[in-house]
């Protein structure tokens, strides 16, 4: 199962939010969608499900046309949104009963998925009188109750505890293991690197990294060296007598040597030079950059 | 259409499970219990139902006078009181008030002249109708003696004075007077029942935008059948509690309706012919529809719950303005004015103008049937135009929008 966005172009007014966005999501993987905020993410993902239609490109699922009427999404909105005076049960059954799912199958899901987030007790509680993390577990049963092919997870950590947090893990792991398309958007780098092989960025309403996390990573220079070292001060004067010439730049923190070299080929020969101090060196590693960095440098330009 | 039913069941069901919503009913279905069951009880103590209202003296004190025949003034008094006990005496007037202080004697009269007395009472209260009687007494003892002075013979003279004239009104079109105050009562209903739940359509939609379930309900619903289906889930409740406001009211009225007879205000009102209270209904749905229509539209531009009351005002004005004109035409006697024949026509004023009419003026079927066209059609473009903006509406965050930024917003959503 492949959902593609083909070349999506939107325009509010005379603002052009989206000006051709392209990627995949694969079922049985992780999106990632990233981008600061208002660079045209929540516009893609209301036209993934049809809120409103491009004003060019279109929307793929497994290369045929995608509507997504005929098929089950499940959506948690950045900015959570339940009743707040109603009951949780009833909200459940009625937002399933709305993707066209039968009221017994509602309730059954909503019961079991309820269970599973340790909420049963809450079922017949107004959402308003739960702490913020239950009600983001509600939002979360609201987005799963229908048992979804796909899953669109906006920001789904934010104000969860660890306990909490970790449960939702398991959860959307669980969603990944049962080939369940799922894109996931977060300014959150770390819960993006753990989920997520493949990421979009989106920035001034254009795609400006796509692709698998991995490859992103090495299309970045490898220049920069990470050494730990039980003496610091010895190797960093070392090193700065004996590759002065293609040694721009050395960090020294703690134990950590970071060195940033004039280009990458220096690697080999720095790597060399140090053999005679083996008993000093503990490890030596290309420092690749984080999702972080990589997510500033495509960004920073401004949305 | 599933999807409509699922929004309209949960919304209406909004409703009935609301507490203050079902307390109000059963509060409003209690207190016209009480008021109409009133009579049955308070009549079982007092079972002569001419007491209610006017009281009587029923001991008098009559002072002789010179001024005019003391036994002839009392003979007339008792005709027209009955069973009052006059007593004639020839008495001070010092004299008098003491023993209408002592209690011996409820009031005291003094003739000063022919047509002028003063009378003496410990307590005037508030209904008591003595002088009244009195007064009509003394007149027609004067005119029975003056007639007897011109040599009509007293029982002639009797027949000239009892004349009365009896009447038989033929109303061919509606007799006012008793449509006036079931009108007035159906347009009050009318107008709060329109204006409450258009006001809880709105509540609904601002509450669904600021507290962000609608970028849920967006998601898995047509913004279509997400409106349709809150306005009609209200209007249905709205008619619900119409209806069993109305029936019950009818029901208990049935039941007291000996004890009411004499109530012409509420007997007109119970009275009324079963066709106004169809009309009523009509005019109940195709009103709150096209204002809820209005309401709808205007709250999904609300952001937070505050904004609606500045956003539904427009809506609101035109149904206070509606409401005034149709009031005081009523009022004023005059439901068939150029003024409402127009607002009539017009769709926004129709449903309580029109229906005015229809009960108290004067309005041939083809006029009412030509309304009715024209506000149900209304009411569909107007649902269409609200569809529109709630559309395009419950997607916009910030200020609410200025109107052309709102137009552009629809035309774009259209796309």
């Amino acid at each position: 199962m492949i959902l593609q966005a083909v070349e999506l172009v939107k325009s509010f007014g005379d603002k052009a939010v989206l000006k051709g966005v392209s990627f995949e999501a694969e079922g049985g993987k992780a999106l990632g969608l990233l981008g600061r905020n208002g660079a045209g993410k929540t516009t893609t993902i209301r036209i993934i499900m049809n809120v409103f239609s491009p004003d060019s490109g279109e929307v793929l699922l497994n290369s045929k046309p995608f509507e997504a009427e005929k098929h089950k999404i499940g959506y948690l909105p950045e900015e959570r949104g339940l009743y707040p005076k109603k009951e949780i049960m009833p909200q459940l059954i009625y937002f399933a009963q709305l993707s066209g799912m039968s009221r017994q199958q509602a309730k059954k899901n909503a019961t079991e998925l309820l269970q599973k987030l340790n909420m049963t007790e809450y079922a017949g509680k107004r959402l308003d009188t739960l702490s913020k993390g239950n009600q983001q577990k509600i939002q979360l049963a609201a987005t799963l109750v229908t048992d979804p092919e796909i899953v669109i997870l906006d920001e789904p950590f934010s104000g969860l505890d660890p306990v909490n947090a970790m449960l939702l893990k398991d959860l959307i792991r669980e969603l990944i293991s049962n080939g369940r398309i799922v894109i996931f958007s977060s300014h959150q780098m770390n819960y993006i690197e753990e989920f997520c092989d493949e990421i979009a960025i989106i920035n001034g309403g254009k795609i400006v990294a796509g692709g698998s996390i991995r490859e992103i990573k090495r299309r970045f220079d490898r220049n920069i060296i990470e050494i730990i070292t039980s003496d610091t001060e010895k190797i960093s004067d070392y090193l700065k007598i004996v590759n002065a010439d293609i040694v721009k730049s050395i960090d020294a923190r703690d134990d950590r040597l970071t060195v940033t070299l004039e280009n990458e080929s220096g690697k080999d020969r720095l790597f060399s030079s140090l053999s005679g101090y083996a008993e000093y060196i503990e490890s030596f590693s290309v420092k690749e950059p984080t999702l972080n960095e990589i997510f500033v440098k495509y960004t920073e330009t401004g949305v | 259409m599933k999807q409509f039913f699922t929004i309209f069941k949960f919304e209406l069901s909004g409703y009935l499970k609301n507490k203050i919503f079902t307390g109000l009913t059963v509060i409003l279905i209690l207190v016209m219990a009480a008021v109409l069951f009133f009579p049955r009880f308070s009549q079982s103590k007092t079972p002569d139902a001419d007491s209610i209202g006017a009281s009587y003296a029923s001991k008098m004190l009559l002072q002789e006078s010179t001024e005019t025949d003391a036994s002839l003034l009392a003979q007339c008094i008792k005709q027209q009181l009955g069973d009052i006990e006059i007593t004639v005496a020839d008495k001070s007037e010092e004299q008098m008030k003491k023993e209408i202080m002592d209690e011996k004697y409820d009031i005291a009269v003094i003739m000063t002249s022919p047509l002028s007395y003063r009378y003496i009472v410990k307590t005037a209260g508030i209904t008591d109708m003595t002088g009244y009687a009195v007064d009509d007494a003394i007149i027609s003892c004067y005119r029975m003696k003056k007639l007897a002075d011109l040599g009509v013979p007293q029982e002639e003279a009797a027949d000239i004075l009892e004349s009365g004239v009896t009447s038989e009104a033929v109303i061919i079109g509606n007799d006012q007077s008793q449509s006036f105050f079931y009108t007035y009562i159906l347009m009050f209903l009318l107008y709060f029942a329109v204006m409450v739940y258009g006001q809880f359509v709105a509540q609904g939609v601002a509450l669904e935008k600021s507290s962000r379930a609608m970028e849920l309900l967006i998601t898995s619903a047509k913004p279509v059948n997400l409106m349709f289906g809150k306005i009609l889930g209200a209007g249905a409740a709205g008619l619900l509690q119409l209806v069993l406001l109305l029936g019950s009211a009818m029901g208990f009225y049935a039941v007291n309706r000996q004890f009411w007879q004499d109530n012409m205000i509420i007997s007109s009102v119970f009275d009324m012919p079963a066709k106004m209270l169809a009309y009523t209904a009509l005019f109940f749905v195709l009103g709150f529809l096209i204002y809820s229509f209005a309401f709808g539209a205007a709250a999904s531009l609300a952001n937070k719950l505050e904004d609606i009351n500045t956003l539904t005002m427009p809506v609101m004005f035109c149904m206070i303005i509606t409401f005034f004109i149709t009031i005081f035409s009523m009022v004023g006697g005059n439901v068939d004015s150029p003024l409402m024949k127009i607002a009539s026509f017009v769709p926004v004023t129709s449903p309580m103008a029109m229906f005015t009419r229809i009960t108290m003026g004067s309005v041939s079927a083809a006029e009412i049937a030509v309304s009715v066209a024209i506000l149900i059609a209304s009411t569909v473009i107007t649902g269409y135009v609200a569809a529109a903006i709630y559309k395009a509406g419950v997607l916009m965050y910030g200020k609410p929008p200025k109107l052309n930024e709102l137009v552009r917003a629809v035309k774009n959503n259209k796309k």
